[in-house]
């Protein structure tokens, strides 16, 4: 019984004394890292499209959807945090060497960035360049905002963007299953190439109404029987619109 | 000694419950207990008429009998001019199934008695049995409405009626245009089941196609703003099509064909009409010459509407989206066979071929889900003799199959038809307008000659039969008047009950003179019309 009494108060003082110990940390003064910069900037990461939020840090090109088209710009959006700018103030943008497989060549960087003043968000501007070294071949490109003497960092993980563009003959994202079977048939690169030539302006079916993208598949199916086109193989280039 | 004691105790207390004395009343009165009752289950009125109910007592109650009292409760609520022995309301709201109460004190008992009936108020333009008519007052399109506000069916009479002449310029305050051409009632899809759907009507007119509320006649749109760039295809005037759940087809004067792809079945008009006309399957000519069989108000039930190809003189049908609602093959135009697989062609006008004979009047009707079919009209070119090519089909979702294909020659009418009209569900009989006499056939025995079914004093310009349970035929004339014929037992109705509107012998009614009637459709109510 004795034994027993002795192992509580055992219990007992061990407990008190990791309490006391737990007030003597908490009493304890840490350091909390702020940030000093008056401004801070990072990439818009999302976007809401219809009922869903789409990535916008990291994005995909292919020259072959722009047929004709030797570049291409990409603006990836920024915002800011802190007060409105009362003059241009230059960030800073580096390339990510380990993440990065596009030449020098293939692409430009504003030069110096700039952040414009009075306002709350800005666009970094990519130019992609169609390079001979760019044929048959992808290549990824990631960017990195870091601080300089105007801006900080505003989210550590949302300073990265990345972009992958290539010169290949792939199937545009958008030409989806109800796109082949509704609207434009089987993809081929010299149907893009005659979707494109038939529609002025045209680049991606994303976006578009169903009264848009029926117009754009008739009026394919107008250009190819206006010029008899058909496939490289001599087989009807067909759309399955109507 | 405890069970003496017991027994004992028991004793007393019986014997003190026998003396408590019993106050109570048994002096029994009558009362005259009251029941109320209907003449009807449900009563129903029309927005803006009179309703009277009057109740039924099982005991006599002198109209002036100060021992009652009386107060009318409609939907749970009541008006201090509710407070009389019969109910008297000029309906000033629209409800389905609402609840009238009748409370009756007896004042000297202070009881009280209740009962229920049911009431229904119809939107002035939602009763059965009343049509639409479109006529020309000198080349301006004129609207009119015939109302049905009361109806015995076992007389097969109308009791009361009303006539809303240019109705349109009446709820619009403007007119409606001008070259008036034809009327198509269509539909959307109902958003639940308690989503009852009143079908638009569409206008079509030289002026420019209107699509009106079915439940005002209040102008929604014009249709030319659901064309493409908010402009009709060039030179192209609108015509009727069909209007189905996702995919609508309308013509134009050359019988060329237009197509959208509604991005809801819920909605009467989204997305729109391209100006690029319609071809065959992978044909670059358009089709030409096209009549449209206007085909169920509902078509997903059948998903495909029959079309005419009169430039190449076939049989095309043209598809809803999907049975999963998808866009693939939707709007396509596909080719009928040449008839069915039992048929023997040589019998019939191949439907792949119909060279040699002009199509007067194509018309859809039913026999029982999945099973639909077409009346084709047909003038025999060499000849000028009629005949009804009957085609009877199956399958939903897009996919007719011809069942049977019968070709019987029209005997005995005095020229070619210019008009027809064919009931809808289960028909029994045809009828065919040749300059002011109108004229049937009995189906069942359609070898026998066509009979002169009434005759009237200017030529017929209009006729519809698609009156629920092929109840009536609407004519239109070309002097503006308009009649309404009780057909479904054609053959049994003696010649003199045949018309049902307008009622009595006296002259036509002036105030219901339209010009000349170009169109006149029965008002559908729902799209669940078989």
């Amino acid at each position: 019984m004795i034994m027993k009494n002795r192992n509580i108060i055992e219990v007992l003082l061990f407990g008190c004394i990791f309490l006391m110990a737990l007030s003597f940390q908490s009493c304890d003064k840490q350091e909390i890292e702020t940030y000093d910069a008056e401004h801070a900037l990072f990439f818009e990461r999302w976007k809401r499209v219809g009922v869903e939020d789409v990535r916008i840090d990291t994005v995909g090109y292919s020259f072959s959807h722009y047929v004709g088209e030797t570049e291409l710009v990409h603006d990836f959006k920024i915002n800011l945090i802190g007060d409105l700018l009362t003059e241009d103030m230059e960030y800073r943008v580096i390339v990510v060497d380990s993440l990065t497989t596009a030449l020098p060549e293939q692409y430009t960087l504003p030069d110096p960035p700039i952040f414009h003043k009075g306002q709350a968000t800005d666009v970094l501007s990519v130019v992609l360049h169609r390079k001979p070294s760019l044929k048959d071949k992808e290549v990824r490109l990631t960017l990195r905002l870091v601080a300089n003497e105007n801006f900080g960092l505003g989210y550590v993980t949302y300073t990265d963007v990345k972009i992958r563009f290539n010169d290949k003959n792939v199937i545009p994202l958008w030409w989806t299953t109800e796109v082949k079977e509704a609207y434009l048939g089987t993809y081929s690169y010299k149907k893009l190439e005659t979707i494109i030539a038939a529609n002025e302006g045209f680049t991606t079916f994303d976006g578009l109404s169903d009264t848009e993208k029926r117009k754009i598949a008739l009026n394919t199916k107008a250009y190819i029987a206006l010029h008899g086109i058909t496939e490289d193989d001599n087989s009807p280039m067909l759309i399955p619109m109507y | 000694m405890k069970k003496i004691y017991t027994v004992f105790l028991l004793f007393i207390v019986a014997t003190m419950l026998a003396c408590y004395e019993d106050k109570g009343n048994y002096d029994y009165e009558d009362i005259s207990e009251l029941a109320i009752s209907f003449d009807e289950y449900s009563y129903s009125t029309t927005f803006g008429e009179e309703v009277k109910i009057e109740p039924k007592f099982n005991i006599e109650i002198p109209e002036d009998s100060p021992r009652y009292s009386y107060i009318w409760y409609l939907n749970g609520e009541t008006r201090p001019e509710w407070n009389k022995r019969i109910f008297t309301w000029t309906a000033d709201e629209v409800f389905k199934r609402g609840n009238v109460d009748l409370e009756v004190t007896d004042l000297k008992m202070n009881i009280v008695y209740m009962n229920r009936t049911s009431l229904n108020v119809t939107g002035i333009y939602e009763n059965e049995y009343s049509w639409i008519i479109l006529s020309d007052m000198d080349g301006k399109s004129h609207l009119s409405y015939f109302s049905n506000l009361e109806y015995d069916d076992e007389k097969d009479e109308f009791k009361k009626t009303k006539f809303y002449n240019d109705i349109y310029t009446s709820v619009n305050g403007e007119e409606l245009g001008t070259g008036p051409i034809a009327l198509q009632v269509h539909f959307r899809q109902g958003v639940n089941y308690k989503d009852e759907v009143i079908g638009n009507v569409c206008v079509f007119q030289k002026s420019g196609a209107v699509d009106l509320s079915g439940e005002s006649f209040e102008k929604q749109i014009d249709m030319i703003q659901a064309f493409d760039g908010g402009k009709y295809p060039e030179g192209a005037i609108i015509y009727p099509g069909t209007f189905m759940d996702r995919v609508d087809v309308l013509s134009d004067q050359r019988g060329r064909l237009y197509s959208r792809f509604k991005a809801s079945s819920y909605v009467y008009n989204s997305e729109y009409f391209l100006p690029t006309p319609l071809c065959y399957e992978d044909e670059t000519e358009p089709v030409e010459k096209c009549q449209v069989g206007r085909g169920f108000y509902r078509a997903n039930r059948t998903g495909y509407a029959f079309v005419y190809d009169g430039k190449n003189k076939r049989m095309l049908y043209v598809v809803n989206s999907g049975y999963s609602d998808e866009i693939a093959g939707a709007g396509k135009l596909t080719a009928l066979p040449a008839c069915g697989e039992n048929d023997k062609i040589d019998e019939i006008v191949p439907l792949d071929n119909m060279n040699g004979y002009e199509l007067i009047k194509m018309a859809m009707f039913g026999y029982g889900y999945p099973n639909y079919g077409y009346f084709l009209l047909l003038r025999e070119e060499s000849t000028n003799k009629v005949f009804l090519q009957i085609v009877k089909v199956t399958g939903s979702n897009g996919r007719p199959k011809i069942v049977e294909v019968k070709l019987h020659e029209l005997k005995g009418l005095p020229g070619v038809p210019t008009l027809a009209a064919f009931p809808q569900d289960r028909p029994e009989y045809a009828f065919f307008a040749v300059g002011q006499e109108v004229y049937y056939v009995d189906l069942n025995n359609i070898g026998d000659p066509v009979e002169p079914y009434k005759s009237f004093n200017a030529k017929i310009t209009a006729m519809n039969a698609e009156s629920p349970s092929n109840a009536h035929m609407a004519v239109g004339l070309e002097n503006g008047e308009f009649y309404i014929l009780q057909i479904w037992n054609a053959k049994n109705t003696p010649e003199e009950k045949r018309i049902i509107y307008p009622v009595g012998e006296g002259a036509y009614p002036a105030d219901n003179k339209v010009g000349r009637i170009v169109d006149i459709q029965y008002k559908q109510l729902d799209h669940w019309n078989y």
